[in-house]
């Protein structure tokens, strides 16, 4: 148990040291966070909906995912750096869980500069229950990323590896986008947190456990 | 043993089409489509279902015998689940006067044929053949993984689907159960045995 906490706070630590002293991968899914949230906000002129904002927010969220977690697996192509790791660890799922904790770590940090953003832009109720919108939050990362994770180390090596995994990962999300959609504008509205949290945390147990289970025949040859 | 499969298919399919043209029509005759739309919705979840079954087995036993079987499983499933949403667009526009709209099922079928092209354009991408097997191998669990989070999600939408079609006659039933039948076994000859085996 100690061995696998170890070797999921190296791999978390070293992933953070890296992307803090790039900040490559944060940058660019700010940049693509913000433009997408501006294309929306000219698309939509003067109509004002709490329901746009929350498809804002989760389009942002899905595509940010995507760079995210294909940038945590690129990072260890170079020098066949992922044999390694694979090597030092005891479990390949203790590399899948340090991944998915980096990428959603990550993601959470892009919804920091992002989020007050969207507030300004979709002109969105500032009174909210923000424990409830921090909740709703990390229940879609945690999903998003679950999946994401698993499919960027499969498209590794593949042909047009990035485009597969858009396709492969936004085919997996459809079915969170009703929940997270109609959660977070629940938030926005003041309606509370429903039973479609509960939901959102399901997913997010089924998709985590799967994904945790299957990830050796991912990276194993 | 195809043959005798493929025979037995198109007689069962043959009954099925002589029946919603006499005994078991429905009024109005453009309701019929319902005899080729569930056909095509329960083979699709089943030839689904399929996929799950072989990934595992591939996993498994590492056989890629299994793989060729999740493989063909996929293609007739998604085949049959674009049939289902053609005829669901055209049963839609006759019965409600709308083409598409975000409803349960709707939803549920749409995003079903999503995952099985996405699992489709997965077979095309990988690079060699053991890789393909097992990242198509898992593809195909995690896919059937979303399947009942699917249907439960799509009941917070609005629905106007009706929940049961009510027959007016016991040919009607007839008629569906034989089609459903047949076209479970065509996909079934499609799958088994159009494959190739090496072993």
């Amino acid at each position: 148990m100690s061995s696998t906490l170890n070797t999921i706070k190296s791999v978390i630590k070293k992933d953070l040291l890296i992307e803090l002293r790039a900040l490559h991968g944060l940058s660019s899914i700010i940049s693509l966070g913000l433009l997408i949230a501006f294309v929306f906000r000219l698309c939509c002129g003067q109509m004002d909906s709490n329901y746009i904002s929350a498809a804002v927010i989760l389009v942002s969220i899905l595509f940010a995912t995507v760079l995210i977690c294909e940038r945590s697996f690129a990072i260890e192509i170079e020098n066949d750096s992922l044999s390694a790791l694979l090597m030092a660890v005891e479990d390949s799922g203790d590399l899948y869980l340090a991944k998915l904790i980096v990428n959603t770590i990550i993601l959470f940090v892009f919804e920091v500069v992002f989020f007050p953003c969207v507030f300004i832009l979709f002109k969105l109720p500032i009174g909210i229950n923000f424990f409830e919108l921090v909740l709703i939050i990390l229940l879609i990362n945690v999903g998003t990323a679950s999946i994401a994770t698993i499919f960027a180390a499969m498209v590794q090596g593949a042909n047009a590896g990035n485009t597969l995994l858009s396709i492969l990962a936004m085919a997996a999300f459809l079915p969170m986008i009703i929940p997270a959609t109609e959660s977070l504008s629940g938030v926005f509205e003041g309606g509370g947190l429903k039973n479609l949290a509960g939901m959102l945390a399901a997913f997010d147990a089924i998709f985590v456990t799967i994904s945790w289970l299957l990830f050796d025949f991912v990276v194993s040859d | 043993m195809r043959k005798f499969w493929i025979v037995t298919a198109f007689l069962l399919l043959i009954f099925s089409a002589v029946c919603a043209f006499t005994y078991g029509a429905i009024e109005p005759f453009g309701r019929n489509i319902i005899y080729v739309h569930v056909p095509t919705a329960v083979a699709s979840l089943v030839f689904f279902a399929a996929v799950f079954v072989f990934s595992i087995l591939y996993l498994a036993k590492r056989d890629l015998k299994w793989d060729l079987f999740a493989a063909r499983a996929a293609l007739t499933g998604f085949i049959f689940s674009i049939l289902m949403n053609l005829t669901g667009i055209i049963f839609s526009q006759m019965e409600w006067n709308v083409w598409w709209t975000p409803s349960p099922r709707l939803v549920s079928s749409a995003i079903l044929s999503f995952l099985y092209l996405a699992y489709i354009l997965l077979r095309a991408s990988a690079v060699s053949a053991n890789k393909k097997a097992k990242l198509s191998a898992v593809f195909g669990i995690i896919a059937f993984a979303d399947v009942p989070v699917v249907l439960i999600t799509a009941r917070f939408l609005p629905d106007i689907h009706q929940p049961n079609f009510s027959f007016e006659n016991p040919w009607q039933h007839i008629t569906l159960i034989t089609a459903i039948i047949g076209v479970n076994i065509l996909g079934f000859v499609f799958t088994f045995f159009r494959t190739r085996v090496k072993t």
